[in-house]
């Protein structure tokens, strides 16, 4: 009779618990979903592989986390936001989470948070001054900055991106909206107005439709989007200051090793990530006849197209 | 299959086969340019979609994007390739098809291209929701796109509904076929059994019937035929019987004209034979009265008696031949014929009554007068119930006789029936010759048909026989009803009286006859009654006595003559001795000759019918001497 999946995790998860005494077992959760999420879950494993064979590591998908957690692993990874939920409601600790867009609304502390015992993680969320920052060099004359976000979620965010964008002298022009559907009328009210478009990390503006709406609809008003992913430019947003998957996987991991080695009930805070990656789409700063600096090409990790269209 | 098939059927089968078939192509075509239409616009939409689509890739140059679009709109089953090219024509992306299939002479792609566009700046007025065409302007081209349709499942689509369509006709045309086989069936059967009963009809049998148990037209039609065979069998039945009637009829007429120019021949005959014999017989009936009166000898006395009494039978066997054959004009009245039957009725009632045979009279009480001889028809009657009598008596079968009137047609009938042994078939077509008689020799004549015959013959009319062995003889005299001719009296010219004249002691008495024994026998009669005889043989000696002017007191005169007849020398008398024109008796044996009665009827003259004996001589000289 062919095991299920949830069964034979938890018979997995069993016998390492009564085999391999005196290791530590990690239980890993991946998420489904982007490329980005493997990548993070390779940093997570090559960091924990570091420890040798006193760590045992059980990769388990975010779908079969009930199992996995029945067998009281010593520490749980999350990566992705999917995997930290069902860590999080469960009651997993310690915890680490990486790649989660919105720690905050987990219930997870985010980068800059106070630290909570046994839980940790490596955020996604490069900062906004670094990213206005950027954005000063990529667009010298821009002087005013869009950008869509839904208050009750992205507030306080939005508010402390303003006053890191005023630090560069850009104004940072916000719009609420209250759901996805008023994401694209708010749009085209406000694209006349500003320089650039800013495209935070804001679960109800950021959706897959209304991303693809909004660069389309900013490059026909020619209008740059600097948005918080490679996915993004490569959709045709002008730019993005992302974090590097398995940079922050490996951060995630190191952070769950130290959580093992710490007593238990130890806080460590939420850390940002540890590298960030700049991709620019070459063809959108074309079709917008941006001239973008020969220095800021060289910085950039991923230039988009790769082969010229 | 018959004609009425052909007719009705072939002609619809072919216009329902060319409806068919034109609704079959016409289906088709318009299924075939529907489907071909559909596709053309679904795949127009979906190139407008994918050319839509591929605005941000192409903005981004994200080829990536643009593959994964052009592979998810590769997954129609219809597209064969997808392929983009930048403003420069060069190949952006695709699915790697670049010559699409052909298959015979029909091409089977579809081609459609789109340009990629995308626009230079939002349009105020633009929709805010739209993110098509519509809501950027002006455009900026970026690429084209093109797509390659195959046709091929639209193609067997369209070539699996033209199968259908054509199955669905022919299954059409066949149900058509079986409902008009059914039809030609249903109304060309009873139609067949209607012809061939025509047929049978016509060929003369009227008992064929065709089934007619439906409520339709057919059956009404069946139905009329029937009762249309029914009519023609009915009419025929009575034209059978009527002219099985009128042939009967012919029949009868036919023997009735036979017997007529038959009796007409042996009237003549007879009439011819009586004459001759009248001369003879009147010198051998005078003669021998005259010898009775003579001989004293009883024995010999006897003997001529017995002469006389022969020669007095001969005499009424002429007479009576002479009756039967005479044309003289009856006198006639306006004659009750329902009159006529009861007086004799009352001259037999007693005498039938003793001999148990009940004489009955069924007459109609209105029958209408006609111009006859009251007393010859009364003969008539007469003759003809004692007729009947004798037969009931003779065999002993019968007890009743009848006799009616009936006026029907312009005619009177008058029946005498009786009940006796009725008259065989071979005897009938000689019933009214003379001398034919069914009776025991000795009990009659064989004249009295004749007579009767003769009788009817002179009114105009005829006597009708039909009679059956063992059951009844009915002789029906049929009279047409005359009326009084214009300026005839009511009743009968009485007889001419002899004009007066003063007797005389011996009278001179002119004799003209050819015969010399009967000048010699009248001679003789009347030298005995002390009269004057002056006998000349012929008309021209008669005439060269008168032209003497000799007087007589009696002129007896012959009519029938070699030389002169009797009516040479009335005329002559009457034109140079008319004071003997009254004197004139006529003496002749041919009253049966139509001229002779005729000429006699008007001189008005009396007659001495031949043959005569003495007695009758010497009373008609008597009552000229009284004269």
């Amino acid at each position: 009779m062919p095991l299920r999946a949830p069964a034979l995790a938890s018979l997995m998860a069993a016998l390492l618990a009564v085999a391999a005494d005196g290791q530590d077992r990690v239980l890993l959760l991946v998420s489904g979903g982007p490329e980005a999420y493997r990548r993070a879950e390779a940093g997570v494993r090559a960091a924990l592989a570091a420890r040798g064979s006193s760590i045992e590591v059980q990769v388990v998908p975010a779908e079969d986390a009930q199992a996995a957690l029945a067998g009281k692993p010593d520490a749980v990874v999350a990566v992705g936001a999917k995997a930290a939920e069902v860590a999080q409601r469960a009651g997993a600790r310690p915890l680490v989470y990486a790649m989660v867009l919105d720690p905050r609304a987990l219930g997870l502390p985010a980068p800059g948070d106070p630290a909570q015992p046994a839980v940790s993680g490596v955020s996604m969320e490069v900062a906004a001054a670094r990213q206005f920052e950027t954005f000063r060099r990529l667009l010298p004359a821009a002087r005013i900055i869009g950008v869509l976000h839904d208050p009750a979620v992205s507030g306080p965010a939005v508010r402390s991106a303003a006053a890191a964008a005023r630090s560069q002298g850009l104004d940072l022009r916000a719009v609420p909206v209250r759901d996805e559907g008023e994401v694209l009328v708010q749009a085209r009210l406000l694209l006349p107005q500003v320089d650039a478009v800013w495209a935070m990390a804001d679960p109800v503006v950021l959706t897959p439709a209304n991303a693809r709406a909004l660069i389309l609809l900013s490059l026909r008003s020619g209008k740059p989007v600097l948005a918080i992913s490679d996915g993004f430019v490569r959709s045709g947003a002008l730019a993005a200051l992302s974090a590097d998957p398995e940079a922050v996987g490996r951060r995630a991991g190191e952070v769950a090793l130290s959580l093992l080695d710490a007593p238990p009930g130890r806080a460590l805070p939420a850390e940002p990530p540890p590298r960030v990656s700049l991709s620019i789409n070459v063809a959108t700063a074309k079709n917008l006849s941006l001239v973008l600096s020969p220095e800021i090409l060289r910085e950039a990790d991923g230039v988009y197209p790769r082969s010229t269209p | 299959m018959n004609r009425l098939a052909v007719r009705i059927v072939l002609p619809f089968a072919l216009v329902l086969l060319a409806t068919c078939g034109l609704a079959a192509w016409t289906l088709g075509r318009s299924v075939r340019q529907g489907a071909l239409a559909d596709l053309r616009e679904r795949t127009s939409l979906l190139a407008q979609g994918l050319a839509r689509s591929a605005e941000l890739p192409m903005l981004a140059g994200d080829s990536a994007a643009l593959g994964e679009l052009l592979e998810e709109a590769g997954r129609d089953p219809d597209v064969l390739d997808v392929t983009v090219v930048d403003a420069a024509g060069r190949r952006v992306a695709g699915l790697g098809k670049p010559e699409a299939p052909r298959r015979g002479r029909t091409a089977t792609v579809l081609v459609l291209e789109e340009p990629v566009r995308t626009a230079s700046a939002l349009d105020p007025e633009g929709s805010a929701f739209a993110l098509d065409g519509g809501a950027a302007t002006p455009e900026r081209p970026l690429g084209q796109l093109r797509l390659l349709v195959s046709l091929a499942r639209t193609e067997a689509r369209v070539h699996a509904l033209e199968k259908q369509i054509g199955l669905a006709g022919i299954a059409l045309l066949a149900l058509c076929a079986a409902i008009g086989w059914a039809t030609v069936r249903l109304v060309g059967r009873p139609l067949r059994q209607l012809v061939e009963a025509t047929e049978r009809i016509t060929a003369g049998d009227l008992a064929v019937r065709v089934a007619a148990s439906s409520t339709d037209e057919v059956g009404t039609l069946g139905r009329a035929f029937n009762r249309m065979a029914e009519d023609l069998a009915a009419e025929r039945s009575e034209l059978e019987r009527r002219v099985e009637a009128r042939t009967v009829e012919l029949r009868r007429a036919q023997e009735t004209l036979v017997q007529t120019e038959k009796l007409s021949a042996v009237g003549q005959l007879v009439a011819g034979v009586a004459h001759e014999l009248n001369n003879p017989l009147t010198v051998v009936l005078g003669y021998a009265g005259l010898l009775v009166e003579k001989t004293k000898e009883e024995e010999t006395r006897r003997k001529l008696q017995t002469v006389l009494q022969e020669a007095q039978r001969s005499q009424k066997i002429v007479q009576n031949l002479l009756a039967f054959a005479r044309r003289q004009p009856p006198a006639r009245t306006e004659a009750d014929l329902n009159d006529a039957v009861a007086r004799t009725v009352a001259l037999r009632a007693y005498q039938l009554r003793s001999e148990k045979i009940r004489l009955e009279t069924d007459l109609q009480p209105d029958l209408p007068r006609t111009w006859a001889d009251f007393q010859q028809l009364q003969q008539v009657i007469l003759n003809l119930v004692v007729n009947a009598e004798q037969a009931i008596q003779e065999c002993g079968r019968g007890s009743r006789i009848v006799v009616r009137t009936r006026a029907a047609s312009g005619a009177i009938r008058i029946e005498v029936e009786d009940d006796g042994p009725g008259i065989p078939e071979s005897a009938r077509t000689r019933l009214f010759e003379p001398f034919f008689s069914t009776k025991d020799v000795g009990k009659g004549t064989g004249l009295g048909l004749s007579i009767c015959w003769g009788l009817v013959s002179e009114h105009g009319g005829t006597i009708e026989v039909d009679s059956a062995l063992n059951r009844f003889s009915r002789f029906t005299v049929v009279l047409p009803i005359q009326a009084r001719p214009a300026g005839e009296a009511a009743e009968a010219k009485p007889q001419a009286a002899l004009p007066a004249h003063p007797a005389t002691p011996r009278r001179r008495v002119l004799v003209v006859d050819d015969d010399r024994a009967v000048l010699q026998f009248v001679g003789d009669v009347l030298e005995r009654s002390r009269a004057e005889v002056h006998p000349v043989q012929g008309g021209r000696e008669a005439i060269a006595c008168l032209a003497r002017g000799e007087a007589y007191d009696v002129v007896l005169c012959d009519l029938r003559m070699p030389d002169l007849d009797g009516s040479a020398v009335f005329r002559y008398l009457c034109a140079h001795r008319p004071e003997l024109e009254e004197r004139v008796v006529f003496a002749t044996g041919d009253l049966a000759n139509e001229t002779s009665a005729t000429f006699l009827e008007g001189t008005g003259r009396p007659v001495l019918a031949k043959p005569f004996d003495v007695d009758a001589l010497r009373a008609l000289v008597e009552q000229v001497e009284r004269v």
